[in-house]
């Protein structure tokens, strides 16, 4: 039932091939590496559900995702994007059932306030690569009209500046989650490595399961923060690098299908990565000096000379022909100015005699 | 020959020798006019506004693994055919470090330049000289385009893809740099954009002083 669109979108299309690793002190490079240069990347929410084998199961959204661009400069996420599913294809794939809102106007849980996101992807001028992800998510399951998770002022933010250091951190202000009274009570954020964990929660699957009784359904959540490249739900072009670090929260949803008499009917297992990023590095990358040394005019990334007008032949036609008419014309004043000279002297001898 | 009509003849040849060095420098300094060079037109001072809906210069496009509909990839041009019936294989090309897009020498090719067909945002821009050596090409009819026009580019594996003349813009060439980014951009919808020259002949590197610019949205894909 799948088919995966999935396309690069490359501002300027002039990619100019630089040295992976540029070393300190050289001017600016005119543009990194597109396939082995230093990148940053910034996706604000992504999920997968992974069924038990059964049909139907499976699916995953991934939302647009920010790219560092080649030369330095900074991708941002349109604030249009507020939600995931936002659209048929997306509710398809992620179920009817889970809305994941992370916009301004997104629908929010009491006493947590929606903001505007602040996704970007940014290449320094130093050629640093970095990502951040600024957002409130919530997490509403539809179908019960219940509130999941709510992540108020979540931040992950990387930047790799050099191959021994790269950095990554996630933070929130808030965490809340449902608890076993059906209702969202703020936990503890995870620390280090550490989920946090509630299980038995009333709610169900992303999709419709034949045959399930919501009263039955239970769920568990894992809150986690992402700890490696590997836990990013991303496209294909979104890489890694000889040297690559990543942050963002992980929501795991573990939902235990069962029928009207209690009976497991399936598990379904759904992920949520919310700002997920990444950055990564070539072996032996070393940022560059600004202005370290005398700064070429910036490369134009769309063409601003067209000359698609007339180009004439090596050697025109009409050349010899020039050259002949100035050449007679020489001759021809030759000969007049010889005339008046000779008139002259004609003229001066008869009024001598 | 009497001292009379010695200056008769000095002053006749005289006239003739400046004509006649006139005559050379308008031929050797002239010589390159086309045969058929296209009207002059009026320039405008700007092109009207397009549709831009991204600023964001990379973005990876957001991706679901229940895609409802299959689609056609985006595709790399191959031919061109005009409305008018005009056609060119289409080269592909990048810009030189001064911004410049090179044309391919000649009538029969053109460049291709930015999106392919049906990308999901940019510009695929195509440009073929206006006339070569005397002779008119086919980018010449765009001087002759109109909106709701159809342009048709073949891809490389031989689908159609249709594309319906919105905008058509004449720009001197002074002034397309202050609009490249918006005609060109990269980051926004996607878009054909057809380009030639034309206008008053002005010669060196330029050739013409203008740029016709034709703009066409994708209405038909494979």
């Amino acid at each position: 039932m799948s088919r995966f669109v999935t396309t690069l979108v490359v501002c300027g299309a002039v990619l100019v091939a630089a040295a992976p690793g540029v070393a300190l002190g050289q001017e600016p490079p005119d543009a990194v590496d597109e396939n082995s240069g230093p990148v940053a990347f910034a996706n604000v929410a992504s999920m997968r559900i992974d069924g038990d084998g059964q049909s139907g199961a499976g699916g995953s959204v991934i939302t647009e995702t920010q790219r560092s661009p080649l030369l330095p400069g900074t991708s941002t996420l349109a604030q249009t994007r507020s939600a995931l599913p936002a659209t048929d294809g997306e509710r398809e794939a992620a179920g009817p059932n889970y809305l994941l809102g992370f916009g301004a106007d997104s629908e929010v849980p009491e006493g947590v306030s929606p903001r505007e996101h602040a996704v970007t992807a940014t290449l320094r001028d130093t050629t640093v690569p970095t990502a951040t992800a600024e957002a409130t998510f919530a997490l509403n399951d539809l179908s019960s009209d219940t509130p999941v998770v709510a992540v108020e002022g979540a931040r992950s933010t990387v930047e790799c500046a050099t191959p021994d250091a790269p950095r990554a951190e996630t933070t929130a202000e808030r965490l809340l989650l449902l608890d076993e009274n059906g209702e969202l009570s703020p936990v503890e954020p995870p620390s280090g490595d550490e989920p946090v964990t509630r299980t038995g929660l009333r709610f169900g699957a992303p999709i419709e399961v034949e045959g399930a009784d919501p009263g039955k359904t239970v769920s568990d959540v894992v809150l986690s923060k992402v700890s490696s490249f590997d836990q990013l739900v991303r496209q294909d072009q979104w890489r890694d690098g000889d040297v690559t670090t990543a942050a963002g929260w992980q929501v795991e949803i573990v939902s235990h299908v069962k029928d009207a008499e209690g009976a497991d009917l399936r598990e379904v297992t759904t992920r949520f990565v919310l700002g997920g990023v990444s950055c990564s590095l070539p072996a032996g990358f070393e940022a560059v000096t600004p202005g370290g040394g005398e700064q070429e005019p910036a490369r134009p990334q769309v063409p601003v000379k067209i000359p698609a007008g007339v180009q004439a032949a090596p050697s025109s036609s009409a050349e010899p022909l020039g050259w002949a008419l100035v050449g007679g014309g020489v001759v021809l004043g030759a000969a007049a100015l010889l005339l008046v000279t000779r008139r002259r002297q004609a003229g001066s001898a008869a009024d001598d005699a | 020959m009497t001292v009379r009509r010695r200056g008769v003849l000095a002053a006749v040849l005289g006239v003739l020798a400046v004509a006649a060095v006139a005559a050379g420098v308008v031929v050797l300094t002239g010589g390159d006019e086309p045969v058929a060079a296209p009207p002059p037109v009026s320039t405008t001072a700007a092109p009207p506004p397009l549709t831009s809906t991204s600023v964001s210069p990379v973005e990876l496009r957001p991706q679901s693994s229940a895609a409802p509909a299959p689609r056609v990839a985006p595709q790399q041009p191959g031919t061109v055919r005009l409305a008018e019936g005009g056609t060119a294989t289409l080269v592909r090309k990048e810009v030189t470090p001064d911004g410049t897009l090179p044309i391919p020498d000649g009538l029969d090719e053109a460049t291709w330049w930015g999106a392919e067909l049906g990308a999901p945002q940019g510009v695929a821009l195509l440009s073929g000289h206006v006339n070569w050596d005397g002779r008119t090409g086919p980018f010449d009819e765009l001087w002759r385009s109109r909106a709701g026009q159809d342009v048709t580019v073949v891809d490389v594996g031989g689908d159609r893809w249709v594309y319906r003349v919105t905008d058509v813009v004449t720009l001197h060439k002074n002034d397309l740099p202050a609009h490249a980014e918006r005609l060109f951009d990269q980051g926004g919808e996607h878009r054909l954009v057809l380009v030639t020259c034309g206008g008053d002949y002005v010669g060196g590197t330029d050739g013409y002083e203008d740029n016709r610019i034709v703009v066409a949205e994708l209405v038909t894909r494979p």
